[in-house]
């Protein structure tokens, strides 16, 4: 656990890295960092036509567009840093097998760029909430700490898939076959409370259920979230994020010779 | 001077025979064989280096040098052994590996100098010259995936020196480059080295000469001879280059 302290020794180290890793990635397109705002919004306005003309789905009497925009969007932060995290490591051979460092900063700083990513999308939010003339309340508040349980476990996962692909490359096929099914089988598109109640528990299991179910009952309703689920996020987030760090402090000694 | 600052016991490094066959679990369940044993890169490998030594490493292909800055570096973990390193390391190992290709030769230098713990502000102060002794200036803003090989490793050396450290590992760093620049980096070497500890790989004889103290040689992993440099460079001429000559 002392190590865990050591990233703050570190900071410099990952905020210089995590901007330049902002920076490559938008280097070579034309309209650089609007892509952030309009890759999630060409999403919701597709599945909005989808899944609110073509066919109906309850969306808690909500307009769907933002119904569906306030669980996609941490979908996608979700989506876009796991995926990468596999290949993570691979992306910094080079500096792996020239110098020592914090490993994990590797991470951090993956996990900090796609953050700010996040942020950015969130203006996104802000135009649909705007255009449907919806104003969160206080409860909206939640939405943080709800945020920050995302924020666990997606490092733990990131820690986990970032150190094992390394060794086990089959790993980076799976994720993001795995990430997908996770888009349906969590609330994005549909409601936690419009599915059958013999099915709600199964659904729960999810640990993103409490999560998404989080951000809406919050942000869009004003009301307080489902402690219940949210407790059980919490509970497997920790769970994930420890046996991702320790997965990781493991292998992360013989990287240099297998990447 | 004669303060130890590098100390390596029985160090010994084993490349199993299955790390870079495990990438996937298919190679694993088609061949049943586990060979476990593997090989040795480097076996009971033991020495001290003082406080402002410069130690040259001789020794053929495969013989386990790269592996031993990999190891002193703190790269890699060793197998068996254990290792003290007293001060800030610095150096050149693997020329240019460690550039973001799609990034301009300039964040590059940032990107680097803050891996070997510098802040952003102290890399503004030093970040010219790095430009100017990798006479680079014409190209530092283009990204490093059109730069040349001198040109990568004309950089990734001018960092190396322009950073400070205690204990600087040297690996071929003046194999690659043309000569009037070899000529310029083994000045700034001679200069920069003052005070310093090195470890310096190379199989130039004349560069070992010029540059070191006194030499370890290694064959298939052990340390077969240690002495001054120009004893080791007989030894190594004699017993280790001539003998797979007969």
């Amino acid at each position: 656990m002392k190590s865990l302290s050591t990233i703050l020794e570190h900071k410099d180290f990952i905020l210089t890295l995590a901007k330049r890793d902002i920076i490559a990635k938008y280097k070579q397109s034309l309209l650089g960092i609007l892509w952030i705002i309009l890759q999630p919004l060409g999403l919701m306005v597709v599945l909005t036509v989808v899944f609110s003309l073509f066919v109906r789905l309850p969306s808690e009497g909500l307009p769907y567009a933002p119904f569906l925009f306030v669980a996609l969007l941490p979908y996608m932060y979700i989506n876009s840093t796991v995926n990468t995290s596999t290949k993570l490591i691979n992306s910094y051979a080079g500096l792996i097998r020239q110098r020592n460092f914090f490993r994990p900063s590797l991470v951090f700083i993956k996990f900090l760029s796609e953050t700010v990513n996040f942020g950015f999308a969130l203006i996104g939010l802000v135009i649909v909430l705007l255009f449907y003339k919806i104003v969160p309340g206080f409860y909206a508040l939640y939405a943080i700490p709800i945020l920050a349980i995302q924020m666990i476990l997606m490092l733990g996962i990131m820690f986990f898939l970032s150190a094992t692909n390394v060794y086990v490359r089959d790993i980076g096929m799976i994720v993001p076959l795995g990430v997908r099914m996770l888009r349906y089988l969590s609330p994005i598109m549909y409601s936690y409370h419009s599915l059958p109640l013999q099915y709600q528990p199964y659904l729960a299991l999810n640990p993103l259920t409490g999560i998404f179910d989080g951000y809406r009952q919050t942000i869009l309703h004003n009301q307080p979230p489902d402690m219940t689920l949210l407790l059980y996020s919490l509970i497997f987030s920790l769970f994930i994020f420890f046996v991702g760090w320790f997965t990781f402090m493991k292998l992360e000694k013989n990287f240099a010779d297998v990447v | 001077m004669n303060e130890c600052v590098i100390r390596l016991e029985n160090i010994g490094k084993l490349y199993p025979q299955q790390v870079t066959k495990l990438h996937s679990f298919k190679d694993r369940l088609i061949k049943k064989s586990n060979n476990l044993e593997g090989q040795w890169s480097l076996k009971d490998v033991s020495f001290d280096i003082n406080a402002g030594e410069s130690v040259a490493i001789l020794g053929g292909n495969g013989s386990g040098k790269s592996t031993l800055l990999k190891v002193i570096l703190g790269v890699t973990a060793p197998t068996t052994g254990s290792i003290m390193i007293d001060g800030k390391i610095g150096g050149l190992i693997e020329l240019g590996a460690g550039f973001h290709k799609e990034l301009s030769g300039r964040e590059n230098i940032y990107m680097n100098g803050v891996v070997l713990g510098l802040k952003e502000k102290e890399i503004d102060l030093i970040i010219d010259d790095i430009i100017e002794f990798a006479e680079l200036e014409d190209h530092v803003d283009k990204p490093i995936k059109q730069f040349s090989s001198g040109m990568k490793v004309r950089l990734g050396f001018s960092i190396a020196i322009h950073v400070d450290a205690d204990i600087i590992l040297l690996d071929e760093v003046l194999a690659v480059g043309d000569k009037r620049f070899r000529k310029k980096a083994m000045s700034a070497i001679k200069s920069y080295m003052k005070g310093k500890t090195i470890i310096f790989v190379s199989h130039n004889a004349s560069q070992v000469k010029q540059l070191c103290d006194r030499a370890i040689v290694l064959d298939q992993g052990q340390v077969v001879y240690m002495g001054d440099t120009e004893s080791s460079l007989d030894y190594y001429e004699n017993e280790i280059v001539n003998e797979i000559v007969k």
